[in-house]
């Protein structure tokens, strides 16, 4: 039987993941009594526990020698974010861009090194293009990074509860957060914690929801836990606002023959020196120059480059969907660039573990050529769904804030947004709990709900597996969810997905209970995003419906490819039960 | 399966049954490391890196290794 244990604190944690752990450092700063609830553990749990090497930032020192200015960066942001991964506010765009400096460098404090002597910009700093016109992304020696930021969260003070994974977010009365309910991934066991203002800062991409396709995983047939997006479903099942999730669905596009985890090639980890080639040595992606900061004309040749870069990938997708053979090529990159790309992996999430495999396989990048090929699954993007939150990371009930890739609303934030709006919500978490007098109690209805379920698990011996679940959802995802979309398509995908709802689990163990909640909150958000997709109105961006003769098709765009005037979307859960829009003028947008 | 352990250097410290994001590995009735879940990995490697005796090996199995001609 499963037995109940109950603490309080002024601020609530869930997930300690990047945005997590700066989250509770920032609150702890704020002389904040904090609790961290992970189900994992923080020292390597989330999308940057086996590192992170890059994190794009405005970076003054460089930046305002070569003219690129923050509204320069605010545009180019605005652009990748609302076009291709739905909508979002503005302001939070803007909050990055002026923040992001001061915070993504606050790292330095605890010992994360990100300057380097050889460096030939300013300040040390060894910078790389990503997303947008001129380099932003700070390169840097982000393996241990979890680590690091785990050792600080101790030193400070931070309550950590390792193996406690959140299943619900307990409301009071008037609707406002009050904790939230956990269960214990290895024993019979369910954590309350009660607190004046619960952060949710939980995986953010839906990637679970298919079979893996998306670069964070690795060909598997299982995708990894810090993408299963489960503060979509804590945040709707306790009446607050999730946002964009009609635009998760999307085709894969490139991947490496038998390996999917392509980090970005040609460019990305691969940057400078690769490129891409066809069947007869022709190059159809040209390599990179890492131009000097001392040349004339740096910004502009840095844009020129870019701007060739993504014509030329372009072409390259084109010449895939052809059935033309094309291969990832290093052939011609020196020593050093060798080097740098090794050194680069070593601090990449999973790369690490790819140069492992290379060096057991006595793989020279040089020699090898990578096939690349056009991944016909369903890809799920997550980058700008989640909880709807304003630039203060508040949510849409009272005492509820969302970070990281948990936050909805916000574009391609990813690991620089973890930093940043972990940061934020922290800050803004500890100031308003330092107003509060007392720490509410928690829900005994939900605490009592969560322990029937758990017990109901592991009594039910004729219920499913979570394995079969997660796989009969994917099933469902993947033949149904594919674009473009038509309402006829969605009803018939929710009538399958609330049909697998009120099939029974069984679970063996309480690391199995655990799993159990996990594909529950997955079957929740295909509701959802079936849901959203058949609300929605609008044809926008990369989401498209057809058959529906009410839905209108108005794009606005600036002079610079900027969407306007459309509407922000929050879906939410009534209190019959059902999901509905509410409407969002976006603020400044 | 994935994860090697080479029990001749593991000091059964259990940084990899504390660490793993998975929660993947386990104790057996003696109280020592073991792969319990090995399906649930997607090798991101951190066992590997944190075991101070470098005891593990994490492999790519074939059907799932990055192909190169």
């Amino acid at each position: 039987m499963y037995q109940v244990e109950s603490f309080q604190t002024e601020v609530l944690v869930i997930g300690g993941g990047l945005s997590g752990c700066m989250a509770a450092i920032k609150a702890r700063e704020q002389n904040a009594e904090v609790i961290v609830l992970e189900s994992g553990n923080t020292y390597r749990s989330g999308n940057a526990g086996s590192g992170v090497d890059h994190l794009y930032s405005y970076v003054p020192p460089v930046h305002e020698v070569i003219g690129y200015t923050k509204d320069e960066m605010k545009r180019d942001m605005e652009k990748v974010a609302m076009f291709q991964f739905g909508i979002g506010y503005k302001e939070i765009i803007d909050r990055f861009v002026e923040t992001s400096f001061e915070r993504i460098t606050s790292l330095e404090k605890y010992g994360i090194k990100m300057r380097f002597e050889d460096s030939h910009l300013k300040d040390g700093f060894r910078l790389i293009p990503q997303f947008h016109s001129t380099p932003t992304s700070i390169h840097f020696e982000g393996r241990d990074i979890k680590v690091k930021l785990t050792e600080e969260m101790k030193a400070q003070g931070v309550r950590i509860m390792n193996h406690a994974n959140v299943v619900e977010i307990m409301t009071d009365d008037a609707g406002g957060a009050v904790g939230a309910i956990a269960v214990s991934t290895r024993e019979d066991k369910i954590i309350v914690v009660e607190a004046k203002k619960t952060i949710i800062a939980t995986s953010g991409g839906l990637g679970r929801l298919v079979q893996p396709a998306n670069a964070t995983c690795t060909g598997f047939d299982k995708a990894s836990t810090p993408n299963s997006g489960f503060g979509v479903t804590l945040a709707m099942n306790a009446g607050a606002e999730v946002t964009n999730l009609e635009f998760v669905f999307n085709d894969y596009g490139m991947g490496f023959l038998g390996y999917e985890f392509c980090v970005g090639a040609p460019g990305g980890s691969w940057w400078p020196a690769g490129r891409a080639v066809d069947a007869e040595g022709n190059v159809i992606v040209e390599r990179a120059v890492d131009y000097d900061i001392n040349e004339p004309d740096y910004k502009e040749k840095y844009i020129e480059q870019i701007r060739k870069y993504h014509r030329q990938k372009k072409e390259m997708q084109d010449l895939l969907r052809q059935g033309k053979q094309m291969y990832l090529d290093l052939s011609e990159a020196t020593d050093a660039e060798i080097d740098y790309i090794k050194w680069c992996f070593a601090h990449e999430g999973k790369c690490w573990l790819y140069l492992r495999n290379l060096e057991y396989d006595k793989v020279d990048l040089r020699s090898v050529r990578i096939p690349f090929v056009m991944n016909k699954k369903v890809s799920v993007h997550g980058e700008s769904t989640g909880v709807l939150v304003n630039a203060k990371c508040e949510a849409t009930i009272p005492d509820l804030y969302a970070a990281g890739n948990a936050m909805g609303a916000g574009g391609q934030m990813v690991a620089p947004g973890a930093v940043v709006f972990g940061w934020e919500a922290g800050m803004q978490a500890a100031l308003a709990a330092g107003k509060m007098r007392e720490i509410p109690g928690g829900s005994k209805k939900q605490i009592q709900h969560v322990v029937s379920r758990a017990e109901n698990y592991r009594k039910n011996s004729d219920g499913e597996s979570w394995q079969d679940m997660e796989k009969a959802l994917q099933n469902i995802v993947q033949n149904l969810a594919m674009m473009p979309f038509e309402d006829k398509k969605m009803d018939d995908a929710l009538t399958l997905v609330r049909a697998l709802k009120n099939t029974g689990f069984y679970a063996a163990d309480a690391h199995e209970v655990s799993r159990c909640f996990e594909v529950l909150s997955l079957i929740e958000t295909a509701e959802a995003v079936f849901e959203a997709i058949k609300l929605r109105k609008e044809n926008l961006g990369a989401f498209r419906k057809l058959g529906n003769p009410d839905i209108s098709d108005h794009l606005t765009y600036d002079e610079d490819g900027v969407m306007k005037g459309t509407k922000i979307y929050g879906l939410y859960r009534s209190e019959s039960g059902s999901l509905l829009y509410n409407e969002h003028i976006p603020n400044g947008n | 399966m994935s994860i090697r352990i080479d029990y001749e250097k593991c000091i059964n410290c259990r940084i990899c049954y504390e660490r793993c994001p998975e929660g993947l590995y386990g104790l057996d009735e003696n109280g020592k490391v073991f792969v319990k879940y090995p399906e649930e990995c997607w090798l991101c490697g951190s066992c590997q890196m944190d075991c101070p005796v470098q005891a593990i090996r994490v492999r790519y199995s074939v059907n799932n290794k990055p192909m190169f001609v």
